[in-house]
């Protein structure tokens, strides 16, 4: 029977997935970014081609790719980790890590130049520009975690095929929406619904007023 | 004195300086001017050794770049004061604050450079460039943005440190402060040197 608390666990669960998958893609795309985008070899085009590809991946793709992997037969089936929270953590990173890495490469080849550039004359080292492009506009950093969650909490269809919907345990708000909607119990969906898009307006507006205060 | 010979630099197939020879000459102040697209900021920037030509030969005492004025200089987001002092702080250079009472940011040393209107951000640029105390001064459009009582004070500046036999060489586009400043004033026109005179020579031969 469906009960608040089952209604709660969904949604303990949505955001602990998410922001788990979206602070893990948020560094590691960041130090990601920063190799490609800073230095020169010979695949670097192809691999930010190749990632900006990935950024329109379809959630269930993603979630298919995980779970082949880490499939009892699959390569990573010795980490048992399929129907766990983890395992939906590692396809909700593989759905935002390529977003979160192209808009930081496009922010980094943008202003990077400009940077070398002016500030070398100064007598920066490749370490301070660095350090110094990441703490100047801060805010772009806070825009691209929040795209980053607000694609996790919102993607339905891989944390789905990989965490298995299992109750309190790796069921997630989509999940919830798609099962109780199709049980016929529309009034939970409309709820969790209505949850998911408030989530995502508090996000859009956060974007908004990070983004008027970088202009 | 630098001497650039037959100096051209080519970006994305589009001719930006087109073969310039000429000697800068040593603690005196050279003015570049001419129209927008002309070549200024580049052939700035091959002064400062920032950039390196397609082709020619530049002669030069400079062993690596100079801190130098850039015509749209990187801003940080944060307080006036910590646009000042980053990069000597970075560069653990000793802290001179001379400057920025001299521009009078003082008042608004804790503002966020978001809120700062254009004339107070130039004269923030200004004042971390001058802290640097160099010997040469490359300044690209150092007067934009500035309202007349700030550009009197930015030209008194300069002409002050004119007084200490400073190499300067800037880009400028009024010719009312050319007069004031340069000893000499080149025109570039379409990557070309158009006139390379002594100031009141310039005058004389661009009007007529």
């Amino acid at each position: 029977m469906l009960t608040y608390e089952k209604i709660f666990d969904a949604i303990f669960i949505s955001l602990q997935v998410s922001v788990i998958s979206t602070i893990l893609s948020f560094f590691l795309s960041i130090i990601f970014s920063y190799i490609i985008a800073i230095n020169n070899f010979t695949l670097k085009r192809t691999i930010i081609a190749f990632i900006g590809s990935l950024t329109s991946i379809p959630p269930v793709c993603a979630g298919l790719i995980v779970y082949l992997l880490i499939s009892r037969s699959g390569p990573l089936g010795w980490m048992e980790i399929l129907y766990t929270p983890s395992a939906m953590i590692i396809a909700q990173f593989l759905i935002i890590f390529p977003i979160m890495t192209t808009l930081f490469v496009n922010y980094i080849q943008d202003e990077y130049p400009r940077f070398s550039e002016e500030l070398t004359s100064y007598g920066a080292s490749k370490r301070d520009l660095i350090y110094l492009l990441i703490k100047n506009k801060r805010t772009i950093y806070m825009t691209v975690l929040l795209i980053g969650f607000g694609r996790a909490i919102s993607e339905y269809g891989a944390a789905a095929i990989v965490g298995g919907s299992i109750d309190q345990v790796t069921r997630n708000m989509t999940s919830m929406i798609a099962l109780e909607t199709s049980k016929g119990n529309v009034l939970t969906g409309v709820i969790l619904g209505i949850v998911l898009i408030l989530l995502s307006l508090i996000i859009s507006f956060i974007i908004n007023i990070l983004k008027k205060k970088n202009d | 004195m630098i001497k650039l010979t037959n100096i051209s630099f080519i970006k994305s197939q589009n001719i930006i300086l087109n073969d310039i020879s000429c000697d800068i000459p040593h603690n005196k102040t050279t003015v570049i001017m001419g129209k927008n697209g002309s070549g200024k900021t580049t052939f700035l920037k091959i002064l400062n050794k920032i950039i390196q030509p397609s082709s020619g030969n530049l002669q030069t005492n400079l062993e690596k770049p100079i801190p130098m004025l850039f015509q749209s200089p990187i801003i940080f987001e944060n307080t006036v004061e910590y646009n000042y002092l980053v990069l000597h702080k970075i560069k653990k250079n000793e802290i001179n604050k001379n400057w920025f009472e001299v521009f009078d940011l003082e008042k608004i040393k804790y503002q966020n450079v978001n809120t700062l209107s254009g004339g107070e951000k130039q004269k923030l640029f200004l004042s971390r460039f001058m802290s640097y105390n160099q010997k040469n001064l490359f300044l690209d459009e150092p007067n934009q943005n500035l309202d007349l009582e700030s550009e009197k004070l930015f030209v008194d500046l300069l002409l002050q440190e004119k007084q200490k036999n400073k190499t300067i060489v800037l880009t400028l586009h009024d010719f009312e402060i050319a007069k004031k400043l340069a000893d000499f004033i080149i025109y570039l026109d379409k990557g070309k040197i158009h006139l390379f005179e002594e100031t009141s020579l310039f005058f004389n031969k661009f009007n007529s």
